[in-house]
């Protein structure tokens, strides 16, 4: 589980999306080599962040793919179309931690307080 | 909340939640008296109170000794609904469609390997793929021939040289369940499926080496196969992401059928659809394909453990005799016949943590078992030791033919790292005399033996209260984990 927080909503994108890469490797070993643009559509707000993760989890899992920057643009709060840098996985470079197999809706809901945007996101590991 | 659901002691091994509310059945739970104290508070027993609440429940919505938090349903509960105005639901049989267990013995004794578990270990872990985006560079799968594989299951494997008929025989629904629908399984699952297929995966699944450290019954390890100091291995996996990405895609099927057909749901991941509408036949018809996958899954690995074992040691199988004791499915909903009220009824039994366990005599009861029950296959933590038990007439009684199914995680795996983090796992695990091997870092670290339950205990509830019987327990010797 993972608690993320940010003063707009395509930054909290951009956060979940870097702990879901924190919870799968070490960041600091992963370089912006090339970009992937993506492009995500859902029935509501929570719907959109975990379809946008299980987006990323997506081409990592197939593609191998570890991404370490992230541009989510958020059109509307039913779709987003986004950017996000990284390489593909070397294994002599990149630690791998473990393994998600599933970004859940457990526990989650996109809630504002103060000036905040926050989120709990509860990866399935 | 948790708080206010009540429990109510039967007897040494079983208790009650009573049924109240909204709830349309009691709960029950198999635990010893430490077990509860340690369950009271926990939002798991709400969720055995919340599955009582769903249409055409039948008999109890039950908890096993190993019940601990999961999506909408408790892990290590067993749900049976009545296809008449009872519905199916992906959080009663989890992400990891028939996740499952399978035992293979062998005619070696703990003597026969001395010395060389470690290059078993090696050579398992080079030829099984582990961990993530590993696979055999020998092995593709086209579209075409994984859609076969979601339709006949281990029978696929087997007719494509991976095992043998006889394999099919021991595996739980003969590796096949019918009815699965592969136009049903999403593009997104079969892209997912394809380069998985034949590989263990991470986090508490893994193959492991072992040797019979006990016999309870002569008598049941005998018709097992088992004795004292043989070698046996075991292997703990499931669908893959095929398997998330089904459930994943039938959560939200789920969640817009659940208002369609009224469902009144306590928590929105426990969303269902009634078992005759076209949402829940869909649904059917993925997991099933995905459960198809995973049997398929287990088959393959078997071979490679087989190869492996032929690898290191030299000698072919007649010698070996690596044959397959069981596989068991523990996350998974199906159609079986069950007594209620007197009379032989179908019902869809969802076991989402649970083992089916079969009594002697059930036409399900493999033949080669009649006379001693289903064997059912508990794994514990990597480091203590893993059970096998069989079936009896009193869990088709009480709990739709169901045990338990493992140790169940006492620490989170966040707890686990933090007392954890810097120990030399590895290390430990040697001096213990056990071999470990494993493609992530944390993975051992969040898998420590103190993060799990003692699965004796749980396995003790399970034989006192009569719905499994203690044959044999198995110790580790070399493991691989993903």
């Amino acid at each position: 589980m993972v608690e993320v927080s940010a003063s707009s909503l395509s930054e909290l994108f951009g956060e979940a999306a870097r702990a879901l890469f924190e919870t799968i490797t070490d960041l600091e070993t992963v370089r912006p080599r090339e970009e992937v643009s993506l492009s995500v559509e859902a029935g509501d707000m929570e719907e959109l962040l975990v379809s946008w993760l299980t987006e990323l989890l997506f081409l990592y899992e197939n593609g191998q793919w570890l991404f370490c920057r992230f541009e989510p643009r958020l059109v509307d709060e039913k779709r987003l179309e986004g950017k996000a840098w990284g390489e593909k996985l070397d294994p002599d470079r990149h630690p791998i931690d473990r393994e998600v197999k599933a970004v859940t809706y457990h526990r989650m809901a996109v809630v504002r307080e103060g000036g905040l945007f926050k989120t709990t996101i509860v990866f399935d590991v | 909340m948790t708080e206010r659901i009540k429990i109510q002691k039967i007897d040494d091994y079983r208790w009650r939640i009573p049924r109240e509310g909204k709830m349309r059945v009691d709960g029950l739970i198999y635990a010893s008296e430490a077990f509860i104290d340690t369950l009271r508070g926990d939002p798991a027993l709400e969720q055995v109170a919340n599955v009582a609440q769903l249409p055409g429940i039948v008999g109890r919505s039950i908890a096993m000794p190993d019940i601990h938090w999961g999506y909408g349903f408790a892990i290590g509960g067993v749900a049976a609904f009545s296809p008449d105005g009872g519905v199916i639901s992906p959080g009663g049989v989890g992400f990891d469609i028939n996740c499952g267990v399978r035992l293979l013995r062998s005619g070696l004794s703990r003597t026969d390997v001395e010395g060389k578990t470690r290059e078993l270990v090696e050579t398992l872990f080079a030829n099984v793929p582990t961990g993530v985006g590993a696979h055999r560079r020998d092995f593709k799968l086209s579209e075409t021939e994984l859609r076969r594989v979601l339709t006949h299951g281990a029978g696929w494997a087997v007719s494509n040289g991976y095992g043998t008929e006889t394999d099919l025989e021991h595996i739980e629904e003969g590796g096949c369940l019918p009815g699965a629908d592969p136009d049903e399984v999403s593009p997104r699952a079969i892209e997912r499926g394809r380069p998985q297929l034949g590989t263990l995966g991470s986090g508490n699944h893994f193959g492991e080496i072992q040797y019979v450290a006990e016999i309870y019954d002569e008598k049941l390890a005998e018709a097992l196969g088992l004795f004292l100091g043989q070698v046996t291995v075991s292997i703990h996996t499931g669908s893959r992401g095929l398997g998330y990405q089904v459930c994943d895609d039938f959560l939200k099927v789920m969640l817009r059928a659940s208002a369609k057909y009224g469902i009144e749901l306590p928590d929105r991941q426990l969303c269902a659809a009634p078992l005759g509408s076209p949402e829940g036949k869909r649904y059917l018809g993925a997991m099933s394909a995905a459960a198809n996958y995973a049997f398929a899954n287990r088959q393959m690995i078997t071979h490679w453990v087989r190869q492996s074992f032929e690898q290191v040691l030299g000698v072919g199988q007649g010698k070996l005799g690596l044959g397959l004791v069981y596989d068991v499915c523990h996350n998974i909903a199906k159609f079986e016949d069950h007594q209620v009220n007197g009379r032989m009824t179908k019902l869809c039994v969802h076991r989402k943590g649970a083992t089916r366990a079969f009594p002697p005599h059930h036409p399900q009861t493999p033949a080669a078992y009649r006379a001693v029950g289903q064997p059912v296959l508990i794994p514990g933590d990597m480091g203590r030791y893993s059970y096998v038990l069989v079936g009896t007439e009193l869990a088709y009684q009480e709990t739709f033919g169901s045990t338990c199914h493992g140790a169940g995680r006492v620490m989170s795996r966040r707890q686990a790292r933090k007392i954890a983090g810097s120990r030399p796992i590895v290390r430990e695990m040697e001096e213990q005399g056990i071999i470990v091997r494993a493609a992530g870092r944390a993975t051992l670290v969040e898998e420590i033996p103190e993060a799990y339950k003692d699965v004796a205990e749980v396995v003790d509830v399970v034989q006192g209260a009569g719905i499994s019987r203690k044959v044999a327990q198995l110790r580790p010797m070399g493991v691989i984990k993903g």
